[in-house]
């Protein structure tokens, strides 16, 4: 559901199995930005002879980041058992581990449903595990990003939030700093 | 013998399921969502547009409404065709001013008015034929407040309240139910419980990798213990789309479409049973070599 890195098979890997490794999402074009998800083109590409935004459940070859994923019961009982016994890695990367044994099946949304959220005010609320690939994940990858539209949830017509944010007596929440909507 | 039917596939689907069958119903609070509440994506210099407009509108209506619900000052019966006129006022004239009416004149018996068949409406058939159906059906297909899972877990570390404010938030607008986990310290780990890292440098696992993975591990032993079919794990630091309960049918369906079993005599229950035999002995090898 949330990745922050997918790698994908080779064409010669799926050969006459093209249903078990990839599977078009169709009618999600409208909520993708084709600027905020280019690092999911390579993939798209490759899968579909095609680079316009779409989204696709993809068997997982490289799922990085465990900020959004889905599991069975019988998929969290292997990964309590399993991981238990052998962990050399962290979590994200022994699943990887895992998965290419073919111990797990693993699917992927890309480009992902769920993405780490960055404070581009304060940097200091950020993850709290710090890492090389912390600067894969975007923010905005989202037309409609629950966090953007906050704003609108919390005061539908803006004034308020408007006049103390014009006046200076706000601007140090976790929400302000956000761009200006075009939209 | 307890489960042994599982074996055989006959309760546990394959290809995996990963939704439930049987979700929670919807919460009965209103759905919020940009698309169909068109307002929430206007801008102020927008909202103020239409309000403006929306009085002016309301203005030249009202002013339209006083000038023809007043009574006509000057009554112009005399004055035929260029007035309007009521039906019972053209009933109460001459016949010879009615003729001038023409197709006013009501006909005398409705038995004898000619029916024009042309006219009636056609078949429920051809209706559906001609109108799309996406005319039909104006209200988009949700997932349930879990996305169709049994639960939507968020790990969290209580001394993070800030992070679960917002993802309260962020649920709430978007009509999502959490379950939040609380996450396990660094500083609080025991090194009795953790999981064997034997030939690992330790330059690659940090204590606060080990004490992600423990918060991992415990919301699975909670779907266990809860026993949960299905679950979504998430931390508290996400976004996601605030129509996320309409994009996830779609994904459900996809996902339903990859894990299809191309070949169908795989799930017959001596295949299930092969399969199962070879899956539990490459999983629980470790164990067994232990007992």
């Amino acid at each position: 559901m949330g990745t922050c890195y997918e790698q994908y098979f080779e064409p010669e890997e799926f050969a006459d199995k093209e249903d078990e490794y990839f599977v078009d999402v169709p009618g999600d074009e409208e909520n993708l930005y084709k600027d905020m998800y280019d690092w999911v083109e390579e993939l798209i590409e490759n899968y579909f002879n095609d680079t316009s935004p779409r989204r696709a459940v993809v068997k997982a070859k490289n799922p990085v980041c465990t900020h959004g994923y889905a599991v069975t019961q019988r998929g969290a009982r292997k990964l309590l058992l399993e991981l238990n016994e052998w962990m050399p890695f962290p979590v994200d990367i022994t699943m990887i581990h895992y998965i290419s044994e073919g111990r797990f099946k693993a699917f992927s949304v890309m480009p992902p449903m769920l993405v780490q959220w960055r404070n581009t005010q304060d940097p200091r609320k950020n993850s709290d595990i710090e890492g090389e690939g912390i600067s894969l994940a975007r923010n905005w990858g989202f037309v409609y990003s629950a966090r953007k539209h906050l704003v609108d949830w919390y005061d539908p017509f803006l004034t308020i939030t408007d006049i103390r944010v014009t006046l200076g007596l706000s601007g140090h929440r976790w929400w302000d700093g956000l761009p200006v909507r075009d939209d | 013998m307890a489960g042994f039917s599982k074996w055989f596939c006959e309760d546990v689907p394959f290809p995996v399921m990963l939704f439930e069958r049987e979700s929670p119903p919807l919460p009965s609070t209103a759905f919020h969502s940009p698309k169909w509440h068109g307002s929430r994506t206007h801008t102020l210099r927008t909202r103020a547009i239409i309000i403006v407009g929306v009085v002016m509108l309301m203005i030249t209506s009202v002013g339209l409404l006083q000038h023809y619900s007043s009574e006509n000052e000057t009554p112009s019966a005399t004055s035929d065709l260029h007035g309007l006129k009521s039906l019972q006022e053209i009933d109460s004239l001459s016949l010879k001013q009615q003729e001038r009416f023409g197709s006013l004149q009501k006909p005398r018996d409705s038995r004898e008015a000619p029916t024009d068949t042309s006219r009636h409406l056609p078949d429920e058939e051809v209706l559906a034929d001609d109108i799309p159906s996406a005319f039909l059906t104006s209200e988009p297909v949700l997932a349930n407040a879990t996305l169709d899972f049994g639960k939507i877990y968020v790990l969290n570390l209580e001394t993070r309240e800030d992070r679960h404010d917002e993802m309260a938030f962020i649920a709430a607008a978007s009509g999502l139910q959490l379950s939040f986990v609380p996450g396990v310290n660094s500083k609080a780990l025991e090194k009795q419980s953790l999981p064997d890292v034997y030939g690992t440098p330790q330059v690659i696992l940090e204590p606060a990798h080990l004490a992600c993975y423990r918060g991992h591990a415990n919301i699975w032993r909670k779907m266990v213990e809860d026993g949960v079919e299905t679950a979504l794990i998430m931390e508290d630091d996400i976004d996601w789309d605030l129509n996320i309960r309409e994009i996830m049918p779609r994904i459900k369906k996809a996902l339903g479409e990859i894990t299809k079993e191309p070949n169908p005599l795989s799930n017959t229950p001596g295949a299930c049973f092969l399969r199962n035999i070879v899956n539990s002995s490459v999983g629980y090898i470790i164990l067994g070599d232990l007992l």
